[in-house]
């Protein structure tokens, strides 16, 4: 019953963004399809046939992605002005987002891991397509052979548990009689695969490379979604790792270590596409670690922190690419002073870079508060790299944004105005982010 | 046009036939020693610079190989009627006559002289007789065939970092691909069959379309094709290509060879990343003006729907 408050929020907001776009009428027929699932059966997992189904966790993706791509087709507009083919982007979009979709709702393993694995091919060719410089194609070979280099491996230990039991998520409960010696290879495949996809601060090189050349819908995907399916593949075969949650701990420390030490990255920024990219890094990490506590506060956490990271930073690689298609830099010392030209759309970048270091009244406190809560039960040295890091998190948010808001700008710019099409994009990442905090018993 | 050329094919064929079905290694030496001699003169058919002197080297080779099967023959004890044991110096020759591992040399010599039609052959169906040999003799997953497996895919790796001729390109990742085929003829016959097929099937598709641009590094812009069945050649899931992969990945992991498969799933993403920088070309969009592209726009499409429809059905098989 509690899917019904989300559902309904959604749906209502999702009304005039159906006046807007073809995908945003699909968006709210999804909504409603998924509303009339949950009124008719009732449980924490919904199966509509016997592979698909869904819970929580995909319940949320789902949305996310359905919502998030609603606004990429507005995005894709711009195309028709500038001569690149829409009608190949609209498909590769279609493509990429049902991909994503599908690699959430099925209950296979194998089905998961393919559609996990092909949703990089459809982000490759928009980064490819669409994106700005000739350096996309080290970007694209960066990002391809990162994650194929990760998730190979991972293949053939998938099928090693596919020669123990079947591939079923819901199955993998009831996995018996197994060694620790496979459970810990498949483990160490997992935690290379899925660290590479997150990524974890020392496989995160393709991620800022990747960012920085993709055209505006394909990293604002990219961080809102895709990103977010290594933290999915780590939910759904968590009971095969019963026997090694000590193993964790150990993860643990790399990835909060790895959030403090991308935020310190990010204070020596320029690029503020990168800049952004560094800081998801950051609450990726910080995410997957709440998760690894393994207790209901920590699962919980993780979820809210991938949602309202979805949302924030995406909107902020939408306002960088509004900054980048004025002044065409990305360089944080080109966009400075910008408050003279762009008044309206300052309130924006405040609201979104409060969220990004969890700033009181929004969804990211919360997670933050969780995760911390979760650590100091264990162990009370965290609060040291926890501490530092969201301190550092707020650093260079404060610091974007008194470089790009305040100080003196260059005159250099052209002078398209704040559109409607900004405004709009915005408010419909600004409004989940904010109006979900009141729906908290959801998580 | 020769005159002689459906005879010679002709013969070609049915020495290929006449391979597959001999059940005694007399039948099987003479038909091998026919299909090399009826392949040299369909070599020479299209003139071409080196032709003369790539002939030669395929005869001095084969040569040298049906020399060592006839040996080998003579030396076993219970030999020449029968199909028995399987000993070193077969497996040695199967190696030789497909140019596995320390045998590729010959094959990346005379790739550079020939035309893409004979090379295309000599990838596929010439390597037809190496397989049957190991095949007929029952070759188990020896030392020696272990080591030719990691030498093939570990050679192909390295060679073909330095590749920038198209042609060469697929000689070597055929290297790459005779590993994996070396596995599956030692392991499960249903995945060396189904990887064969589709192995052939897509080489053919990408060379016969590569083949309409002039310079062979650069292709239109606006096809995705390409791109697609280059993944599909490396192996990337739901593509056709990854379902013989993950047959033979499937056997090995029921026998627990770990340290293989993990080894060949890594040389196939060599793979990848080789097949992709041939052709990502053809995904950048806003590239200028590519000079020296005919562009062919009926017939990609074609062969785009008809890749679509084939990954339509693998999945569908799949799920």
């Amino acid at each position: 019953m509690r899917y019904f408050s989300i559902l309904i929020l959604l749906i209502m907001l999702s009304l005039p963004l159906m006046m807007f776009s073809f995908l945003g009428a699909v968006d709210l027929a999804v909504l409603f399809v998924l509303f009339l699932f949950t009124i008719f059966t009732g449980g924490p997992i919904f199966f509509i046939s016997e592979i698909l189904f869904f819970d929580k966790i995909s319940f949320l993706l789902i949305i996310l992605s359905f919502w998030l791509f609603s606004l990429m087709f507005l995005l894709g507009q711009k195309y028709k002005i500038l001569k690149v083919s829409l009608m190949k982007y609209k498909m590769y979009m279609y493509i990429l987002m049902s991909f994503i979709v599908f690699s959430v709702m099925f209950s296979d393993l194998m089905a998961f891991y393919i559609f996990f694995e092909i949703s990089l091919v459809p982000l490759v060719f928009i980064i490819l397509g669409w994106g700005y410089q000739v350096e996309r194609v080290q970007a694209f070979f960066y990002l391809f052979l990162y994650t194929m280099f990760g998730s190979l491996p991972l293949l053939f230990f998938f099928l090693l548990t596919y020669s123990y039991l079947s591939l079923d998520w819901l199955m993998l409960y009831y996995l018996k009689n197994y060694s620790e010696n496979f459970v810990l290879l498949l483990f160490l495949a997992m935690m290379i695969a899925f660290f590479i996809k997150l990524p974890l601060y020392g496989f995160h090189l393709w991620l800022p490379k990747a960012h920085v050349e993709a055209p505006v819908s394909g990293s604002m995907i990219l961080a809102a979604v895709l990103l977010k399916l290594s933290l999915y593949g780590f939910y759904r075969v968590s009971p095969l790792m019963k026997p090694l949650f000590f193993f964790f701990f150990f993860a643990l420390v790399f990835l909060f270590w790895g959030a403090l030490l991308s935020s310190l990255v990010c204070l020596r920024q320029t690029d503020m596409k990168s800049l952004i990219a560094y800081s998801s890094v950051g609450h990726m990490g910080v995410m997957l670690g709440g998760f690894f506590f393994f207790s209901q506060m920590g699962l919980k956490a993780a979820i809210i922190i991938m949602m309202s990271h979805a949302f924030c930073s995406s909107a902020l690689f939408y306002l960088v690419n509004f900054h980048y298609e004025r002044s065409y830099s990305r360089q944080i010392f080109n966009n400075r002073g910008q408050f003279i030209f762009f008044g309206m759309l300052m309130s924006f970048w405040f609201l979104f870079l409060a969220i990004n270091f969890s700033a009181p009244p929004f969804l990211s406190l919360v997670g933050e508060l969780g995760v911390f809560i979760s650590s100091f039960g264990k162990d009370l040295t965290y609060m040291y790299v926890l501490g530092l890091a969201s301190f550092v998190v707020a650093a260079f948010c404060i610091y974007l944004f008194s470089v790009v808001i305040h100080g003196l700008g260059l005159k250099h710019y052209i002078l398209q105005v704040e559109m409607d099409l900004n405004f709009f994009v915005l408010s419909y990442h600004f409004l989940p982010a904010l109006l979900m905090v009141l729906l908290l018993d959801f998580f | 046009m020769n005159k002689n050329l459906p005879l010679m094919s002709m013969f070609y064929l049915i020495s290929l036939m006449g391979m597959i079905s001999s059940n005694n290694w007399f039948m099987f030496w003479i038909f091998m020693e026919m299909n090399s001699l009826c392949f040299i003169p369909l070599m020479l058919i299209k003139k071409t610079k080196k032709g003369g002197e790539a002939s030669l080297l395929y005869f001095i080779v084969q040569g040298i190989s049906s020399m060592f099967l006839l040996m080998a023959m003579i030396n076993e004890e219970s030999s020449l009627m029968d199909v028995s044991e399987p000993n070193s110096s077969l497996i040695t020759v199967a190696f030789l006559k497909m140019g596995a591992g320390v045998f590729f040399n010959w094959l990346f010599l005379l790739s550079f002289s020939i035309t893409l039609s004979i090379l295309l052959l000599i990838l596929t169906l010439q390597k037809l007789s190496g397989f049957f040999l190991l095949l007929l003799s029952q070759a188990g997953l020896s030392y020696l065939m272990l080591i030719f497996i990691f030498l093939s895919s570990f050679m192909a790796m390295f060679i073909n970092m330095k590749q920038n001729l198209f042609k060469s390109m697929l000689t070597v990742s055929s290297l790459s691909n005779t590993s994996w085929l070396l596995t599956a003829v030692v392991t499960t016959y249903s995945g060396w069959m189904f990887y064969f097929a589709v192995y052939s099937f897509s080489l053919v598709l990408s060379s016969t379309m590569n083949n309409k641009y002039l310079d062979q590094n650069y292709r239109n812009s606006d096809t995705l094709e390409n791109p697609l069945l280059f993944l599909s050649m490396g192996g990337l899931p739901p593509m056709p290509g990854f379902f013989p992969k993950i047959l033979i990945l499937m056997n090995l992991s029921y026998s627990r060879l770990s340290l293989l498969s993990i080894f060949l799933l890594l040389a196939a993403c060599v793979d990848i990343f080789i097949y992709l920088r041939f052709s990502f070309t053809s995904a950048l969009k806003n590239n200028g003006n590519l000079m020296y592209c005919k562009a062919v726009t009926t017939k990609s499409i074609k062969m785009l729907s008809l890749s679509a429809v084939t990954m339509v059905t693998m999945m569908a098989i799949m799920l």
